[in-house]
């Protein structure tokens, strides 16, 4: 462990934005947050601030008067949207590249994360979860070891080994036995590396196996997302659809077949800008 | 999962998951990503030149909230009957339809998750026999992700699944 720790001090690429990351998260742990404080946070980023003005001046948003100021985009957007915009633009470094050991693009690798992101947050609404953002940024970070894995055994390395494994091999298992550790360790290390809460790194270093320890509920929230992206082909990589969906965590969040409506829902209404918004791209409204 | 590369003189539509798309065009082509368990149903009529491609998650609505028409590609119960009514409202005519379906995967552990892929398989089954609908070609089950691609000159369907390609019909 102190091991994979060293090694994952040095992976630089993981390193961009993350800073943002932890005071947003921080930022909101707070039962009050104002608007000085947001713009506080989003003003240290200029792509992040471009970001956020193009959606409120999106039609989706109702953009009909251009808003030119970030104070007014913040106002437009709401707090709560604002976080998810910040969150999902401040990960998109890590866990928003081509993970070409895996067979995801690096489209597919995000798209997969803003999906688990949304669904994740969805499932902890409806619930009453004391924090839904959060199940949102564990969601979205839920496979961040990935990249590190990669980094740490090497692209062509890991992708021949991956391509040697039975596909009904449960990832995280064979990665386990194959090097010791796998991607939820890393990017639950990671997590720690970057300051991020405890909660966030136990919910990444167990969303493959949530009855693994202790019960919780963010754990069992991000697995649930993370078989329901999976399940839909959101992410799909070289391993296909191996997974091995813990029934005793369904049972504990009651996770029923209804709710994947809802989840579709939420997709289908939050998914396009969200993926946009991290590609910084123009396709905003 | 592999995308494949597309070359098409022709406008490229893609279809996202609860999308369905109709179009009465000669050229370019209908994709759709990520069919997991869900499952894309292609109709294309050569005569009328109508091609359409529906991306449905589920088999029915089990909330009361989906009963109506907000979320009808959602569903194969919903969305199966839309797709064939939009194209004949497009000049399509059944006989000459030809029918294509793809996808319908599921999690490859030992419970088989909630089934979400043969519950969607089987209602699509039903629908088809139901109404005498003849599927042309079919690529269903297993556990791949698979995209789906339909060629709006030729009324060709294609899909990629894990990185290998396969045509499911072509004249």
């Amino acid at each position: 462990m102190d091991n994979l720790k060293e090694q994952l001090k040095h992976i630089e690429q993981l390193e961009a934005n993350v800073g943002v990351l932890a005071k947003i998260t921080d930022l909101f742990s707070h039962d009050e947050v104002s608007s000085d404080e947001i713009e506080a946070i989003l003003a240290t980023d200029v792509a992040l601030t471009a970001s956020v003005l193009r959606v409120a001046n999106s039609a989706a948003r109702g953009g009909s008067v251009q808003v030119k100021s970030l104070r007014d985009a913040i106002t437009r957007t709401g707090a709560k949207d604002i976080r998810r915009l910040v969150v999902a633009h401040s990960g998109s470094s890590a866990v928003g590249s081509d993970l070409e050991a895996y067979g995801i693009s690096r489209d597919e690798a995000w798209r997969a994360a803003v999906a688990g992101a949304i669904a994740a947050e969805g499932m902890a609404r409806r619930r009453g979860f004391s924090d839904p953002g959060m199940a949102f940024l564990a969601g979205l970070l839920r496979d961040c070891g990935k990249l590190a894995m990669e980094q740490i055994v090497g692209k062509v390395e890991l992708g021949d080994a991956i391509r040697s494994k039975s596909p009904t091999d449960d990832e995280a298992v064979w990665e386990q036995e194959h090097f010791g550790f796998d991607h939820c360790e890393a990017g639950s290390e990671l997590a720690m590396l970057w300051g991020l809460p405890d909660e966030l790194a136990e919910a990444i270093r167990d969303h493959h196996h949530p009855s693994s320890r202790e019960p919780q509920q963010l754990v069992d929230l991000v697995h649930c997302a993370d078989a329901v992206c999976l399940m839909m082909g959101i992410g799909v990589g070289l391993d296909g659809l191996a997974y091995e969906m813990d029934k005793e965590a369904c049972q504990r969040i009651d996770f029923e077949l209804s709710e994947l409506e809802m989840i579709g829902d939420d997709l289908r209404n939050g998914m396009d800008e969200l993926v946009n918004v991290a590609n910084g791209d123009e396709n905003n409204d | 999962m592999s995308i494949p590369k597309l070359e098409s003189n022709g406008a490229t539509h893609t279809v996202g998951i609860a999308e369905m798309t109709i179009v009465q065009a000669s050229e370019g082509c209908l994709i759709t990503h990520a069919l997991g368990s869900c499952i894309g149903v292609t109709v294309f009529d050569p005569v009328a030149q109508v091609g359409g491609l529906l991306h449905f998650m589920l088999d029915q609505p089990r909330s009361t909230e989906h009963k109506g028409d907000k979320a009808a590609a959602m569903f194969a119960t919903t969305g199966i009957p839309e797709l064939f009514r939009l194209a004949y409202a497009q000049g399509a005519q059944k006989e000459r339809l030809i029918v294509c379906a793809a996808g319908g995967a599921d999690l490859l552990n030992p419970g088989g998750g909630m089934q979400i892929g043969r519950r969607n398989l089987l209602m699509m089954q039903r629908l088809f026999w139901k109404n005498g609908v003849p599927v042309a070609g079919e690529s269903t089950g297993g556990g791949v992700a698979r995209t789906m691609r339909l060629d709006l000159s030729t009324g060709t369907v294609s899909l990629n699944a894990a990185g290998r390609e396969e045509v499911l019909w072509t004249i």
